[in-house]
């Protein structure tokens, strides 16, 4: 084990409300061939609960079960053993189905339809009145920045436009429980941040979104809990923070800070007797330094950005 | 469905009758017993072996239960929003292409047809409605089986199955999508087909002036020009007023219209009397046996095609058709329009040109009142004969001289008057059918007649689709489409099988089955006995027999319950000029129906049990 604290069992609960939203009992997934034999145990066990207004992440590489236990949640799959509950009934009834979205891991959407024809199609599902159907298919066409091709054929759209048109979809309803299957692939870094942002807004707005990725930089800036599954078991859950926690070490950042300052610091730091330690500049993830590009050359087009 | 089939009255066609006929009504509560049982216990044991069975009993048992609710909760905008995205897939995808493929080869279609033929318009009608049938059955299950499985496979299901949708209203909309395309090609196509038929048989001949000459009558008679591969007899009253006679299965009505060059100048019109909707009005059919006895057969000469039974010559033999209700709608002009379709069997070849000849007379049947016999001549071909309303009485002695056939002969509490048939000529033999002699009430609108053999089309696009579709849930796209495929053609010949199932079963019941089924066979095989040789009166032949038994009831309850497209078919009706009566197409309504709910059941249950994203 790493310097990573365990907290498996004594996640700080710091949650916006304490009402169970997603459940899941000793849920176990088996994928058979036509003969019934065993193929594949995706998924071993899994006891799960994620709450209301809260991010939840889940991650793992590929095959560790983490779309499984989606689609479990979902419906899409039917449980070998075990149960998986959404808002406290089984996941395949229409009445769970009216408070979720989802967004699939490649979009699936019907190529011959435009932007505007795929969310009405999708807000007809819903039962939605047509003059409301109508105001939040503009809503979303504006959300997702797609209003320029919103006549197009999705056939057309390169996948970052799919994955936009697809997240939509996966709000038309307005839904309390959004399911996000890697919902950054495919998008370039503004789009990975901007995915991030609008993952952050739903948590403001109260609602529960789970997130599966196996990038782990997408999750740790948004995500409350994540749940680390690997071979189908689940490996680590409990809060970001605290799962990131180094606890045997200390890190002082300070703005400005002068080099006869810095020398006072190494100093201290050897009359205590600490042998490993560094004082420099930190230096910036690759992701900000190409978001403060992008802002800058936004602002001011034309300039070579830092050229100042 | 074939014009000598008899058309049951609705009411007819939905209760048991006495003998082999069980009635619709029981046919489909039978078949939903038989599905709902198969249906259970095959979801049973599919469970049983993945989940145990204690599980799987809760499974099954859910699932039916909780199918009721489904279905009365389904929500006919999300329905409408699935049919509208199969409309437009199928749309985006290219399904119109079938109607230009239909438009293209009827573009060249006057070259392969020949409109001067003996019988123009039966191959033309024959053409117009099995071209398009095709086509669009075609098209019908391709559309069907290829999108469920598709679907899938790029998993845009995915989207549908997490958004409030019941497996119903996917089904249902899907079907109604491609029902939707299906039935705006088919309206195209026989549009396109009505105008062609109409316009490719439009022609008009001239009057040949140097042919006219005035016959006995002070009736100008002579002959048209040859058009269309055909001339025409024609025959123009003193007042300038004529028609031709018959050929190519019409008529020409011919005017004068003042003179031209000194001569007079005659228009012939368009053709008239091709296209018809005759309605029959059919009778019992019963007979009388050389020796005068009332028998429900007449003789039997050996024919392979049972329809005709025969009426032997210069014997008291008889046919007997009775007809019900007769009142003034049967007759035209004071006529009693009856048109005769009579098969001949000879037993010495006599004169081969002049046919058989017959007699036929009218009798009342409750005072054996009798018209005196008219002679006709029978030679296999249709032949109007149009009966004056008073007839000469055969029993002089009685009184009356003459005998009106609405006050004498059908002058009886039910209305009813026998047409009796008898053969004239000592060793030949006339055949009837039920329907070969029946009455003419009426002239129907061809056009009508020509959308409900369309319908009958749609009813079995109707079929191919569901079909299609219920594959598609279980199956993967190039399966579904040979398992569609063959169901389809099952359904077209699905009259033959049944009747060979029929006639086994039914035979084993009262003859016994000759030479057993499958397994007595293979006893057979084994134990080197051919089916002349009777088995041994023992235990273990017994219960062989009863096995096959068992066999052969699995057979014959399967085979009736699977479609017979044969039914939905209604084409020779139309191409021999008789009205398609509203039975046939209520009872086709109504099978179809049957077998839409029973099918959106099944993929109901299959939607419902599978699991979409293994």
């Amino acid at each position: 084990m790493s310097a990573t604290q365990s907290t498996t069992a004594t996640a700080e609960p710091v949650r916006p409300d304490n009402e169970v939203v997603i459940e899941t009992r000793n849920l176990t997934k088996i994928y058979r061939d036509f003969w019934g034999r065993q193929k594949v145990r995706a998924l071993k066990a899994l006891d799960l609960e994620v709450r209301r207004g809260e991010i939840f992440g889940l991650l793992g590489p590929n095959g560790s079960g983490k779309s499984t236990t989606m689609k479990l949640l979902l419906g899409l799959l039917f449980p070998t053993s075990g149960q998986a509950l959404v808002f406290g009934e089984d996941p395949s009834k229409v009445s769970v189905k009216e408070r979720i979205g989802f967004l699939p891991e490649e979009s699936y959407l019907y190529r011959f339809l435009n932007a505007r024809e795929t969310l009405e199609f999708y807000g007809q599902l819903f039962d939605m009145p047509a003059d409301v159907r109508a105001r939040r298919v503009n809503e979303l066409i504006d959300l997702v920045g797609l209003k320029w091709a919103e006549r197009r054929q999705l056939k057309e759209y390169s996948k970052g436009m799919t994955r936009r048109i697809g997240l939509a979809q996966a709000l038309i309803n307005d839904p309390e429980l959004i399911f996000l299957d890697e919902p950054t692939t495919g998008l370039d870094p503004l789009g990975i941040r901007e995915m991030k942002d609008l993952i952050l807004r739903l948590k403001e707005q109260g609602k529960t979104v789970v997130v599966t990725s196996h990038q782990l930089a997408d999750l740790e800036d948004v995500a409350d809990r994540i749940a680390i599954l690997h071979q189908g078991e689940l490996k680590e859950l409990g809060r970001v923070d605290a799962l990131l926690k180094v606890s045997d070490e200390t890190e002082i950042r300070a703005k400005g800070l002068s080099e006869p300052a810095k020398e006072e610091i190494r100093a201290i730091l050897e009359r205590e007797g600490i042998q490993n330690f560094s004082i420099e500049n930190p230096t910036t993830t690759l992701e900000e330094l190409f978001l403060s590009i992008v802002r800058e050359s936004e602002e001011r087009p034309g300039r070579r950005a830092g050229s100042e | 469905m074939r014009i000598e089939d008899n058309v049951l009255t609705l009411l007819e066609w939905l209760l048991p009758q006495a003998g082999e006929y069980w009635g619709g009504l029981l046919v489909f509560a039978s078949a939903l017993v038989v599905l709902i049982f198969f249906g259970l216990l095959g979801g049973y044991i599919l469970s049983t072996i993945r989940n145990g069975p204690f599980e799987a009993f809760y499974n099954v048992f859910g699932t039916a239960v909780q199918s009721v609710p489904e279905f009365l909760s389904i929500s006919p905008r999300r329905v409408w929003a699935m049919t509208w995205l199969a409309f437009q897939e199928s749309i985006r995808k290219k399904a119109l292409v079938a109607f230009g493929l239909f438009v293209l080869i009827m573009l060249f279609a006057g070259w392969f047809i020949e409109p001067s033929a003996d019988e123009p318009v039966r191959i033309y009608l024959s053409f117009l409605f099995n071209f398009p049938r095709w086509l669009v059955l075609l098209l019908a299950v391709l559309l069907s089986v290829f999108s469920l499985p598709e679907d899938i496979k790029r998993k845009t299901i995915y989207t549908i199955y997490t958004k409030p949708v019941l497996p119903s209203e996917i089904f249902l909309g899907r079907l109604f999508g491609f029902l939707g395309v299906g039935t705006l090609v088919l309206v195209a196509m026989g549009v396109v087909s009505y105008v062609f038929l109409s316009q490719a048989l439009n022609h008009s001949h001239d009057v040949v002036l140097d042919s006219l000459r005035e016959d006995e009558d002070g009736y100008l008679v002579g002959e048209t020009s040859f058009n269309a591969g055909h001339r025409h007899e024609i025959r123009i009253d003193p007042d300038g007023i004529g028609q031709t006679n018959r050929e190519n299965q019409h008529i020409h009505v011919i005017e004068q219209r003042g003179e031209r060059d000194g001569e007079p100048n005659y228009v012939v019109h368009n053709p008239t009397e091709m296209f018809q909707a005759r309605v029959r009005q059919t009778g019992r059919l019963r007979f009388l046996d050389r020796t005068g006895n009332l028998t429900s057969k007449g003789i039997d000469v050996g024919h392979e095609w049972q329809y005709y039974s025969h009426v032997e010559g210069q014997t008291l033999s008889a046919a007997i058709f009775e007809f019900e209700g007769v009142d003034e709608s049967f007759f035209t002009d004071g006529m009693l329009p009856v048109e005769f379709n009579i098969n001949v069997f000879r037993t010495f070849m006599g004169d081969i040109e002049s046919g058989i000849r017959g007699d036929f007379y009218f009798v009342n049947p409750d005072t054996e009142q009798r018209t005196a016999p008219i002679p006709f001549t029978a030679s296999e071909e249709a032949d109007l004969k149009l009966v004056p309303r008073q007839q000469p009485s055969y029993d002089a002695e009685s009184g009356e001289v003459m005998l009106d056939l609405l006050d004498d002969i059908a002058n009886n509490p039910r209305r009813r008057m026998e047409l009796r048939i008898t053969c004239a000529e000592r060793g030949q033999y006339l055949g009837v059918g039920s329907n070969s002699v029946y009455i003419l009430k009426a002239n129907r609108s061809f056009t009508m007649n020509f959308i409900k053999c369309y319908l009958g089309i749609w009813f079995q696009v109707v079929m191919v689709i569901t079909f299609g579709l219920v594959f598609s849930t279980f199956l993967n796209g190039p399966v579904a489409l040979l398992a569609s495929a063959i169901a389809m053609l099952y359904g077209i010949f699905a009259r033959d099988v049944r009747g060979l199932a029929n006639s086994l079963w039914y035979g084993a019941q009262q003859t016994g089955w000759y030479g057993g089924g499958p397994l007595e066979a293979m006893v057979r095989l084994f134990s080197q006995k051919n089916i002349m040789i009777d088995l041994p009166d023992s235990a273990w032949v017994f219960v062989v027999q009863k096995i096959d038994n068992v066999f052969l009831f699995v057979i014959w309850v399967v085979v009736n319950m699977l479609p017979d497209y044969s039914m939905l078919d209604a084409h020779l009706f139309l191409v021999e000029g008789y009205d398609i009566p509203a039975a046939v197409v209520l009872q086709q309504f109504l099978t179809v129906l049957g077998f839409f709910f029973a099918l959106v059941a099944v993929g109901y249950f299959f939607l419902k049990s599978k699991e979409i994203a293994a």
